[in-house]
């Protein structure tokens, strides 16, 4: 048997991206989740497989759209005309959307909550628990019915696991506990980076979120496909991502003039992408001072050769100097100076007043951007990007 | 460097011109150049600069002597003594020494510290524009200012404005209560989306009230419908009513017009269309009759008047046979012999005159009594005839040309030579000599002048040179590396050397504040009070003891100080922490000290390396070992160059002795050759013997090689003679071949040709007379046929035997007319006849049908008045229209009841209220508006409801707000470090400038202060972010230099630069500082002061100062000791 498994869609969740800014890169991002939801049926159909699974945030909150729940609505409805069900448990995010606000989305959807925890389809029984509060700090295992015998039995779960860097600890779970509940296949979702747990017999698959929405989510972009048969359980990823963020390292090295960077720059741009996947990048500038030059001229550099690359769009750049000897060193005693100075806690102090002004003048939503946190990084990359400043804006003098 | 002299050779309206500056001996270097207007001074600093720099393309003082012819010299003083140079137009190796060696500019560029032209006349060279322009400059401009002030110092002019871009970026981002900023700008742009969001999602409240409202609407659409279906109903029944009503009435009145018509049947539908057809055909078929009647007798009539011609007729038909008659060929026999007839007696005269001109040509060819028949040739003999003789002549004529060319040729060949053996070994010895690479004169000549070059150039130099130069000379990268190592290490020195200075100075000062607040008395410290306390307790002690006077005072004295000094402590607390914090500073400054102290050691033991490096490199060079760096270049140079020079004349002897021995061993093989052709050796130069046998040897060669190739061309000529007597041959052999059995075999091939144009002319002429025999011909045989075939019809007409063909066709055409028009004419009345009995019998049938068809139609009908039946038959179909007419409107009105219910009916054609109808529709019409309005409103809540599901739901805007705020995190990111980067490079410039401004700022000051005579007697740098401002203090006020007077700017200016003289020659060196009447707006005091502070500048480096005041002369005479006065004329 065939089975598609995705997780963490956060339908109608925005791409937190500049490049959706970009208004050819707009046009082809507009509904960008919906776009990967039709890809997702896509596969399924041509696939040809027994059932979807969706494990867990299929919505990005508890009161979804109309629209968003009519997206999913019209693609169950296309799975549901070539004969293929959907299974679907809530996660922490759509934990609390009540999916039939509405009226039905689908007589092809079968919702999995602990009042009806179980789908059969052909030889297999699919069992999952959905989240029914935003917030699940117990372990739902203990829920899950017992396999049943002679069957697939196969497990959705949404659940932080033992733990994950930037997740929050949701339904935690022991994944030995989870290999050992005698499940041949755990559909996890909740965690954005794609994993595979193998035990023996069994598969426990973390599909990863299928489209990744800012830099920090670089590591999903599939759904996976599992089969079932009598040589066991297998996955594999299915790309579906319209956009991927990457982090594109670029070393100057040995670069000392704007010719030789913007040859840096394309050679790193015009590396291997995927086909149809467009690409918001992160560039990681590495360098001595004169190496880096200016950074609003490497910064204009970089768009330019963005441009000539199709598909890539620049996200952000960031500087790393190097303190290695090289022509175009900045004036030692100014940097140096600078550099004591930004060191001196009435400087930090200052510092920090201003980013707290600065903070206070954001939206809520992007403070965090100059958090206390960041101080360190943010006084580093002042006190750099300054020193290349004025290094190149003496130079050219 | 100074300058000495400056030579104006050829420049600008000057001519071998020199300015002497004398030799800077004296407390003061100044010169004061003093000349009308026009006189030459700014043209003699331009010459100056020219010198220093190179002239310009576009040379503004080529007006006399033209550009390329330009020249300037100057002598200069400089560390390693005097320095004579010259300066060309050339654009390159412009600049050389008085010997005219080229000099390279790098010496000049050392001399001037890196200086380009403008460098130096924006720090060395003042004129009343620049210090009107500078003074505006200190008003204006922050950054002029800064870099004014650190000129060549500090490296950090041009950092003032990129700070100044970077805050405008961070307020471009985000300023308090800014409205344009990038941040106000989002948030306006954040708000509208937050809008269009709202707007754009379906609330699930909003769901439900939509969907409520559609339900609302939908009852209230159906109790509208059943409103409208009511009301529709009552008018229905009414206008039901209202109809049968009125149809009653109808109907009554109908029976009543119907009992007016006759009786009888209901006619059949189409009766009066049939009586009416039948009545119209009865008067045609009467009209027809008549006039078939008529037809009858008329053509009886034209039968009695015609006769009939049977012969006419015969004659006729044999003449339609005769033309039909065809000739032999198939054409018409008639036209034939008519043709014939006409044109046989022309033919036969044409034929006789062909047969004519044939003969006599033929005669005229080949004799009298020449047949024609046996002369004339086919085309096709004559031209192949033709052909073959002009072949033969074409040949003939070619064959005779190629043998006059060999003929001519064979004449051109003149008598054998030979060539002597050795000729080529001669050629061989001569070519070698002449390609020889050097001429050992001119060798010996270059040898000359090197050895004078090395002279030259040794001379001045050490006489171990040459040792010193073979051991190997420093390259320029090392004499310039150990010059900056050591100036950086002096540098260093100095600068660690200020700072001890400054920290013990900073440290003495607060010891010495610490001891002015100490030894007053005025601070009591907690030691004293302690003290004071310990002093009273035991004298307290002691007096318990004792308890007698002496004890008591002591003890009360004890007291009393201790009281005086907790007095004093409790008023000196203020005090009392000035000295804690000075001695906090004291020991700080002590620990600086120290630490400054170490650096200057460590820098001092730093600069040692370079110093022994310096030291290295002079010994190479040959100097002494305390010789500056920068003398070490000048040194490396002479020593290349009389290395270089030396190596030069090495060169060129060992050049010219095998330049020599080359020559010499040519001149044998020369010799040698040359013995070998003639028999003997050459006695005396061999080499023009030699010369003229090698010529006259290539001319016999040569005479030789031209013989050779006119055998060639005769045996070339000899095959081509050959060919074209074959050629001519063959072509004769064709022509006697093609004339063989014919009457002109005999005749030559130029005869024949001569014959060809009139046996062309016979063979023409011969065929036009058989043409025209066989016409005449022709033309006989078709009368003949004539005359036989036309006998039978020449005999019906009665004509002679002899009778003309076309009087014969003429007669008989004419009489065969005449009888068939007259057989035509019977026939046609006969058929005219006939065709009127007929039909005056069919329309005798048609009268009787048609009153048959009538009768048919009226049968069973009651009487009805007149004899037209069409009219009667139009009133009983009246009748009939009537009694219809009352079957429908009862049909109609039983089709009225009809879904009614019959009483319903039945009262209301009982009420005849006529108002009632229009009640009931008016009441229709209001029901539907309302049911209209009632579907109106429910489509608008089902479209609401249906675009409100159908809503893209705002992912657009909700997408656009995310990019936007991304975009705005990263700027916000941006401007953040932007910020803290502008904070730290704001704090580390303001401490670099506090560092390295002090000396020039109080440089500045003394000199404006000078110049103003002490009005101004402080200036203060200001900081103003990023930026600075010049202030100047009088009388305790702080004032702006934008506040001073345009003239007191000046002044600073002025100062300004003066200090910055003096601050470049103590870091780099003197160099001369020129003015142009700067102080003639000057009042005397002030220009006093000016000059003295010339006489300042003076006193550390060069100042010449050009003016046209002679009262300005006459002050610097004055107030400048052994000031030097030039006159330029």
């Amino acid at each position: 048997m065939k089975f598609l498994h995705v997780a963490d869609l956060h339908l109608d969740s925005p791409l937190k991206t500049q490049a959706a800014r970009n208004p050819a890169m707009a046009d082809r991002l507009r509904g960008a989740s919906r776009q990967v939801l039709a890809r997702l049926v896509d596969a399924a159909i041509e696939e040809r497989v027994d059932a979807v699974l969706f494990a867990g945030d299929t919505f990005d909150n508890g009161v979804a759209d109309v629209a968003s729940r009519a997206a999913l609505a019209a693609e169950v409805t296309r799975l549901s005309r070539a004969g293929i069900p959907a299974v679907l448990i809530q996660g922490n995010h759509d934990a609390l959307l009540d999916l039939d606000r509405y009226g039905p989305i689908s007589d092809a959807l079968a919702v999995l909550t602990p009042e009806m925890p179980t789908f059969r389809i052909a030889e297999a029984s699919i069992h999952g628990i959905g989240f029914t509060a935003a917030r699940v700090t117990d372990s739902l295992l203990p829920q899950y019915p017992q396999p049943e015998p002679g069957r697939w039995n196969i497990g959705l779960m949404h659940t932080s696991l033992d733990g994950a860097p930037g997740h929050d600890p949701y339904a935690p779970c022991a994944l030995s506990d989870l290999m050992a509940h005698g499940y041949d296949y755990w559909g996890l979702g909740h965690i954005h980076k794609r994993a595979e747990y193998q035990g023996e017999g069994r598969l426990a698959v973390m599909p990863g979120i299928p489209q990744g929405r800012s830099v920090r989510e670089v590591d999903g972009g599939s759904a996976t496909l599992v089969e079932l048969d009598l040589q066991g359980v297998r996955a594999r990823a299915i790309p579906l991502e319209l956009l991927r963020f990457a982090r594109v390292p670029v070393d100057f090295a040995g670069v000392g003039d704007q010719a030789g960077r913007d040859e840096r720059l394309r050679e790193a741009l015009a590396g291997p992408q995927p086909r149809d996947v467009l690409i918001a990048a992160r560039v990681e500038a590495t360098g001595t001072h004169g190496e880096l030059g200016d950074p609003l001229m490497l910064d204009a550099q970089l768009h330019e050769a963005a441009e000539r690359v199709e598909g890539v769009f620049i996200e952000s750049l960031r500087l790393r100097v190097a303190t290695r000897a090289g022509p175009g060193a900045p004036p030692d005693d100014l940097a140096a100076l600078m550099r004591a100075d930004a060191a001196t806690p009435g400087f930090r102090d200052e510092a920090q007043a201003v980013l707290a002004e600065l903070r206070a003048a954001l939206p809520p939503e992007i403070r965090d951007v100059l958090d206390e946190g960041a101080l360190d990084e943010l006084i580093e990359a002042g006190v750099e990007t300054m020193t290349l400043r004025l290094c190149t804006g003496r130079a050219g003098e | 460097m100074r300058l000495r002299q400056l030579d104006l050779l050829r420049y600008g309206r000057f001519t071998d011109r020199t300015l002497d500056f004398g030799d800077g001996a004296g407390d003061s270097d100044v010169t004061v150049v003093y000349g009308e207007n026009e006189a030459g001074k700014s043209t003699a600093f331009s010459a100056w600069l020219d010198l220093l720099f190179g002239m310009p393309h576009q040379h503004p003082y080529d007006f006399v002597h033209a550009r390329k012819e330009l020249l300037v010299g100057a002598t200069l003083d400089t560390d390693d003594g005097p320095l004579t140079l010259r300066r060309t137009g050339q654009r390159t190796g412009s600049l050389s020494d008085e010997s005219g060696r080229v000099v390279d500019d790098r010496r000049l560029e050392l001399m001037l510290y890196g200086l380009d032209r403008d460098s130096y006349r924006t720090r060395f060279s003042l004129d009343d524009e620049v210090l009107r322009r500078g003074g505006e400059e200190i008003a204006r401009a922050r950054g002029d200012l800064g870099q004014l002030l650190h000129a060549g110092s500090s490296g950090l002019s041009g950092f003032a404005e990129l700070l100044k871009q970077a805050e405008e970026e961070v307020d471009a981002f985000h300023k308090p209560r800014g409205r344009t900023t990038t941040l106000a700008e989002a948030r306006n742009s954040l708000k509208a989306l937050d809008e269009a969001i709202s707007k754009a999602r379906l609330d699930p409240r909003r769901f439900d009230e939509l969907r409520r409202g559609a339900e609302v609407a939908e009852a209230a659409c159906q109790q509208a419908d059943a409103a409208r279906d009511g009301a529709k109903r009552d008018l229905l029944l009414r206008e039901a009513a209202d109809r049968r009503r009125a149809l009653a009435r109808d109907i009554a009145a109908a029976q009543d017009r119907l009992a007016g018509y006759p009786g009888g049947p209901d006619l059949a539908e189409d009766a009066l269309t049939e009586v009416s057809v039948a009545v119209d055909a009865l008067k045609r078929a009467s009209e027809a009759q008549a006039e078939a009647e008529a037809r009858i007798e008329q053509a009886k009539h034209s039968l009695a008047d015609l006769t009939p011609d049977p012969e006419g007729l015969i004659i006729g038909e044999l003449l339609a046979e005769l033309e039909a008659a065809e000739f032999d060929n198939g054409e018409p026999l008639v036209a034939r012999a008519s043709t014939a007839a006409a044109d046989i007696q022309r033919r036969r005269d044409e034929w006789q005159a062909a047969r004519t001109e044939a003969r006599h040509l033929a005669e005229a060819l080949a004799g009298k009594g020449a047949d024609p028949g046996q002369i004339v040739l086919p085309r096709d003999v004559l031209n192949g005839i033709r052909e073959a003789a002009e072949e033969v002549r074409e040949r003939a004529r070619a064959s005779g040309d190629a043998l006059r060319r060999l003929a001519e040729t064979r004449a051109e060949l003149g008598e054998t030579e030979t060539m002597p053996d050795g000729a080529e070994a001669l050629a061989d010895a001569l070519d070698a000599f002449n390609a020889l690479p050097f001429d050992p004169d001119a060798l010996a000549r270059i040898g000359r002048d090197c050895e004078t070059v090395a002279r030259q150039r040794a001379a001045g130099l050490p006489k171990a040179w040459r040792a010193l130069a073979d051991a190997g000379l420093p390259t320029l990268a090392e004499l310039r590396t150990v010059e900056r190592d050591l100036k950086a290490a002096d540098d260093t020195v100095a600068q660690a050397g200020n700072r001890l200075r400054e920290a013990s100075e900073t440290a003495a000062q607060r010891e010495a504040e610490r001891d002015a607040e100490t030894q007053t008395g005025a601070v009591v410290t907690d030691a004293e009070i302690a003290e004071t306390r310990a002093r009273r307790d035991r004298h307290w002690a002691e007096h318990r003891d004792r308890l007698d006077p002496e004890t008591a005072e002591v003890f009360e004295a004890a007291m009393s100080r201790d009281d005086a000094a907790r007095e004093a402590y409790g008023r000196s607390v203020d005090g009392r922490a000035r000295v804690i914090r000075l001695d906090a500073e004291i020991e700080a400054l002590q620990k600086t000290v120290v630490r400054r102290r170490h650096d200057l050691v460590e820098a001092r033991e730093a600069r040692n390396a370079p110093r022994e490096a310096v030291r290295r490199l002079a010994a190479r060079l040959g100097l002494d070992e305390d010789t500056a760096p920068a003398a070490f270049f000048e040194r490396r140079d002479a020593l290349q160059g009389a290395l270089d020079a030396a190596l030069q004349v090495e060169t060129a002897a060992a050049d010219l002795r095998a330049a020599e021995a080359a020559q010499a061993a040519a001149v044998e093989k020369v010799a040698t050759a040359y013995s070998a052709i003639v028999g003997a050796a050459a006695a005396g130069d061999i080499l023009p013997a030699a010369r003229r046998l090698c010529a006259d040897l290539e001319a016999r060669q040569a005479s030789i090689a031209s013989r050779q190739e006119v055998s060639k061309l005769v045996r070339r000529l000899e095959a081509e003679v050959s060919v074209h007597q074959n050629a001519l041959d063959t072509a004769e052999a064709t022509y006697a071949e093609r004339t063989a059995g014919l009457w002109c075999a005999n005749l030559t091939v130029e005869e024949m040709l001569r014959k060809v144009e009139g046996l062309a002319q016979l063979a023409e002429h011969h065929r036009i007379a058989d043409s025209l025999e066989r016409r005449v011909a022709q033309l006989g045989a078709a009368l003949a046929a004539f005359d036989v075939r036309a006998a039978p019809l020449r005999e019906a007409q009665g004509l002679a035997r002899d009778a003309q063909v076309d009087d014969i066709l003429r007669a008989g055409r004419a009489r065969a007319a005449a009888a068939e028009k007259t057989a035509r004419s019977i026939g046609q009345a006969q058929k005219d006849l006939t065709d009127a009995e007929q039909e005056r019998g069919r329309q005798i049938r048609a009268i009787r049908n048609c009153e048959d068809a009538i009768a048919a139609q009226l049968h069973d009908q009651d009487q009805v008045g007149g004899d037209d039946p069409v009219s009667a038959v139009r009133a009983l179909a009246a009748r009939d229209a009537l009694r219809a007419e009352i079957a429908r409107l009862t049909a109609e009105r039983r089709t009225l009841a009809e879904g009614f219910d019959a009483a319903a009916l039945a009262a209301e054609e009982q009420d005849a209220d006529p108002l009632r109808t229009e009640k009931l529709r008016e009441a229709l019409t209001a029901a539907e508006a309302e049911r209209d309005e009632a579907i109106g409103e429910r489509g608008k809540a089902r479209n609401a409801l249906d675009a409100a599901q159908q809503t893209a739901g705002g992912a657009d805007q909700v997408q656009a707000r995310a990019a936007q705020l991304e975009a705005l995190r990263e700027a916000a990111r941006s401007a953040a470090i932007t910020k803290i980067g502008l904070m730290a490079a704001s704090g580390a410039l303001r401490r670099l400038r506090e560092d390295r401004r002090g000396p020039m700022i109080e440089a500045t000051e003394r000199a404006f202060a000078l110049m103003t005579s002490g009005e101004w007697q402080r200036l203060e740098a200001q900081p103003t972010g990023t930026g600075e401002r010049l202030v100047g203090i009088r009388d305790g006020a702080a004032v702006g230099a934008d506040a001073m007077s345009t003239g007191t700017r000046g002044q600073l200016y002025l100062a300004l630069r003066v200090a910055g003289h003096a601050d470049f020659v103590t870091r780099y060196g003197p160099l001369p500082f020129v003015t142009d009447d700067i102080l003639e707006t000057f009042d005397d005091a002030r220009a006093t002061a000016a000059l003295a502070l010339t006489g300042e500048m003076g006193r550390s480096g060069q100042a010449i100062m050009f003016t046209h005041h002679r009262h300005l002369v006459n002050l610097a005479e004055m107030v400048i000791p052994n000031v030097r006065i030039v006159e330029l004329g």
